[in-house]
Order: C-alpha cells, then structure tokens, then sequence
C-alpha cells in the first residue's frame, strides 16, 4: 500500500509540470535549461529519480524544497500544527454539535424539532466550504466587525476558519448520528430493555447510543481526512499558514520535493488515521476485538 | 413495528403528511429543471453578454437600469454572468456524473463478480485515489493539464468513478449468491448476460443515487477550484470564478458574490433534497 502511495505521489508531482522551465523562464537559453535541470537531477531516468526518491523516504529525506532552497519535510512538518489545531478544532465542534444534535432529533422523530434539524442539516451540507467562508467573513468581519479576518493567533483567530471548515462534517455527522439512532431504536434488544423496565434514559445510554456510535466514529474518521482536503480552501480564505496554504504554494512554484513531501505527509496521516480508528472500535464495541495477540 | 400498534391517523392529516413529505422533492425537481432551462436558454433570457466589458458602469448596485442584480468591477451584468455560469456548473456537473456512472458501474460490476485479481485490482486504485485529500490531487493535475473545462472533467471523472464502482460492488457481492442468478447460470446464460440482464437492473436504482450526490460534489469541487483560480479560466463566467474575481470587493460591492453564491448553493441543495428523497423512496435502510 505505502509503495503505491509512493509511486503515486511520484507520478503526481511529475504531473505538475516542469519546475526548471519556470526557473529559467521566458528568457532562458536551452542551455541555461540543460544546466538547471541537470542540477535538479531530473535529467537522468524517471526510474532513478523515482530510486532516489524512495531512498530518501526511508531516510526520512524528502529532497530540497526547490524554492525555498531548504528541506522539504522540515517545511511541511513545521505547518502542520497550525493545520492540526484547525482540523482537529474543527472535528471536535462537528462532533460536539452533531452528535448531540442527531441524538435529539432521532429522538423526537416526526415532531417539529427533527424537521427544523433535518432542513438545517441538509443545508449545511449543500452550502460549499468557500461561499460560507467567504460569506462568514463578509458578515462577522466587515459588517459586525466581531472578529479578525486573517492569520494566526488567539482563538477569534480560530473560530472562524474552524466554523468554517466544520459546517459540512458537522451537518454530515449530525444526519448519520439520527438515521443510526433511529436503526438502533427499531432493534428488539432496544424493546427488551424497555419491557424489563429500564429508565428511557438508561435505555437511550446503555442500549442506543453505544452501539449507534460505531458508524459515527468510521465517518469522524474519514471526515478528517475530508477535513484535511477542505483546509486548502480555508486556510486559503483565512490566510492560515499551515499545510494547505503551503501546498498551494508549492504548486504554484512547480515545487516537486516539496509537492511530494505534502502528498506523502498527508497521505500517510490520513492512513494512520484510519488505522487508529480501526483501533479505537474495540474500546467502543468489545464484540470488535482483534484475535490473536500479534 | 411501531405502526402495527399505533392507531391510524386520520385520512386528512396522513394525506397531508405524506404531501409534506414529498414537497421539499417537488420544489427541488422544480428548481433544478429551471436552472437547466435557464442554462440552455441563457443566451436568450440574460440582458447582456456575460463576458461584455462596460468600465462606464462599473460596480453598479442591484436595480439599475438594464443591470437587475447590479454589476461587477469590469462593468459586466452579474445577472447576465450569473446565468451563463449555470451553463458550466451543470455541464462539469452532468458530464462528470455521467463518465462516472459509466465508468464507476461498469467497474463496480466487474469487482463484485468476479471475485479474486479484477476486484483486488480495482478496489485498490480506489484506496489510493481516495488517500490523497481530492482537492491537492486535482490542484496538481490541473496545473499540470492546464485549466480548461475538459481537464476538470477528467480529474473530477478520476475521483467519482470509486463511489460508484464501491456502492456496486457492494450489491453485487450480495446478488452474486441469490437464486436467479444461480438460475440463470443452471440456464446456460453467459457472464455478460447475466450481469447486464439480471444484476444490472437491480443496481440501476443506487447508481441513481449516488449520481445525484455525485452531481452535486462534482458542481462544489469545479466551483472550489475556479474559487481558487485553477478551474475554468477567466473570463468564461463561472459561479466559483465570479467569487475570485469578486473578492477584492467583498467590502465595497456584495452582489458580485452574494448571487452567484445563492445561485450555487441552491443548485446543490436541490440536487442533496432529490438524491435523499430518491434514496429514501427506493429503500430508508440504504445508508450512502
């Protein structure tokens, strides 16, 4: 699997172009190209660029970033808690609003509250990331004057941009908490526990919620790495210097060891991710747990 | 379950109910039709040419004179640019939902019946596909491509095709095992008969699903990447392309972004109320 997201990565960054033309630009001779390109090492075979590559991975050696004439991975790894305190702000206010929110609108199936949550979901769903940065921005900045527009810094920094990036996951992770609550709620074990007597709200605790989460918990898990997609656009909107910006930047400069070095990083956490979801089902669910002690 | 028990409600109020539950369908199917109308007709419906330049009347608020929603810094009709963008978003749209479909059905078909290499194979370009967060990966190959329309559609085509091919899969791994298609094989009927005659029929309906959901992304994801300035080049009027172009006068002149916002946001509205009232008609226990 890591091979093929190598390989990919590779292939990827070649795509994007050919970072020694733009170097020389328009006024270059060809041996000026010659001369640069050779000097970047992309003269010889693909294969052996690709070798090289793949060598330096294992090293943790991603190359030098061409434009910023420093290593790459060290450029990435230095965003990436920037990008992390959004995305996993963010997470964390679509779980906070959407779980709960889901579990009262299941509960109160049919009745005024559902529909009203239900309306507001599927419009937090269908409004893009950009039109409701872009429009929160010219609301809460420029007409209430309630918060900064850009950069980093305390936590009115932070809300926005989180808001922002939060909206879809939340409004999805609210949908899919209510259709898992109501498939819970119809299960004979839920009736059980009501006919032995038990308190609706132990019932709802007990019997509901826990096996209604693990659905919830899979899409948390793969709403991050849509959330790790969706910060292109906001820390694009909100001048946040993290990954997304970088990457922008990167592409824009044909930076291929840099452009690597951010597919990788991201692709790589967004398996980890996965797999420490995988993980975390068995502390929710003990009938999931991994046989054999490997 | 619960029905059996509870006493039924009275004719008028469970028509009602009923009739409320199907409204919010009705109107999307409506607004979406008339957004498509309105795209084939634009040339026709809008009062100037979207791309015509006219600095004597530079960002006119809505309400002017020949200009209803105002126009933009070039002096161009935001009502005007507003109707040909629909033209872009629902052709990346509907062409990315239909190679897709293809495509994505055709491989989820294939993956679902013949277990083994075919499914490995598949199933595994999709991982990797998906391990890249989408908006990087077309980033990067629309730069390399060069924006343009058809490039958008490639790259879009080369993320959507998975949920496709996924969700079929998934139903055709279930059929592989049910009696008519075992009946079918006793018959004699060849592999592609059965799959186009049998299980084809019987995927049709989720396809259809997800190819709404699919319309509505591929609309977010062309309108995120012209919104960054690396889908469809200027000066073809476009809604995410208006809002880059647009931006610098957030402050000064909000119906340059407002309309083509609401115009966006209610296209994929429409499309996410249908796909879930599609979805719900065909099975309430289809989780996509």
């Amino acid at each position: 699997m890591l091979v093929a997201v190598s390989i990919a990565v590779f292939v990827v960054a070649r795509l994007s172009g050919d970072p020694a033309a733009l170097m020389v630009g328009d006024t270059g001779t060809v041996a000026d190209l010659a001369r640069v390109r050779h000097l970047l090492g992309l003269d010889r075979p693909l294969t052996v660029q690709y070798g090289i590559f793949l060598a330096g991975v294992l090293h943790g050696d991603l190359g030098q970033s061409i434009f910023y004439a420093e290593p790459a991975l060290p450029l990435v790894l230095a965003r990436l808690p920037a990008t992390a305190e959004l995305a996993v702000t963010a997470l964390a206010v679509a779980l906070a609003a959407g779980v709960p929110g889901g579990v009262f609108a299941a509960l109160n199936r049919g009745r005024l509250g559902d529909w009203g949550f239900v309306a507001v979901a599927v419009l937090g769903q269908s409004v893009p990331g950009f039109v409701l940065g872009v429009l929160s921005v010219m609301l809460f900045v420029l007409d209430l004057h309630w918060l900064p527009a850009a950069g980093i810094g305390g936590w009115q920094h932070l809300c926005l941009p989180a808001l922002t990036l939060a909206a879809f996951s939340c409004a999805k992770i609210a949908r899919l908490t209510r259709t898992s609550v109501l498939d819970t709620l119809s299960r004979d074990y839920v009736r059980t526990a009501y006919a032995k007597g038990a308190a609706p709200r132990r019932v709802v605790w007990r019997h509901v919620f826990r096996n209604a989460a693990l659905p919830v918990m899979t899409m948390a898990g793969l709403e991050l790495g849509q959330l790790l997609s969706g910060v292109v656009i906001t820390e694009t909107i909100f001048g946040w210097p993290g990954v997304g910006l970088l990457s922008i930047d990167a592409i824009n400069h044909r930076d291929y060891p840099l452009i690597q070095a951010v597919a990788l990083s991201v692709a790589v956490i967004f398996v980890v991710v996965n797999l420490v979801v995988d993980l975390a089902y068995g502390f929710v669910d003990p009938r999931i747990r991994y046989a054999g002690g490997a | 379950m619960e029905s059996a028990a509870a006493p039924a409600p009275a004719p008028a109020r469970a028509r009602l109910a009923k009739a409320l539950r199907n409204l919010p369908a009705l109107v999307a199917a409506l607004l979406l039709v008339g957004a498509v109308a309105l795209a084939i007709f634009a040339p026709f419906v809008a009062p100037h040419a979207p791309d015509a330049v006219n600095l004597a009347r530079r960002l006119l608020p809505p309400g002017a004179a020949g200009d209803p929603l105002g126009t933009d810094p070039l002096g161009r009709d935001v009502l005007s640019r507003v109707l040909f963008g629909a033209r872009i978003s629902l052709l990346v749209g509907g062409v990315t939902m239909l190679v897709a479909g293809l495509i994505g059905t055709c491989a989820g078909l294939l993956a679902g019946y013949f277990p083994g290499a075919v499914d490995d194979i598949l199933m595994r370009l999709g991982d990797i596909v998906l391990s890249f967060p989408f908006l990087l990966l077309a980033l990067i190959v629309v730069a390399a491509l060069g924006p343009s329309v058809r490039n958008l559609i490639i790259v879009l085509v080369l993320r959507s095709w998975i949920t496709y091919g996924r969700v079929v899969r998934s139903q055709v791994v279930e059929m592989r095992e049910v009696e008519f298609v075992e009946a079918a094989r006793a018959l004699g009927a060849g592999h592609v008969r059965i799959l186009l005659k049998h299980v084809l029929p019987r995927v049709a309906g989720v396809a259809v699903v997800v190819a709404s959901f699919n319309m509505a992304e591929a609309i977010v994801y062309e309108a995120s990447l012209s919104f960054l300035g690396a889908g469809v080049p200027p000066p073809t009027a476009t809604w995410g392309g208006m809002l880059h172009d647009n931006l610098l006068y957030i402050a000064t002149a909000w119906w340059t972004i407002v309309f083509p916002a609401a115009a966006l946001t209610l296209v994929i509205l429409a499309l996410n109320v249908l796909g879930d009232w599609i979805r719900d008609a065909l099975d309430p226990n289809l989780r996509l």
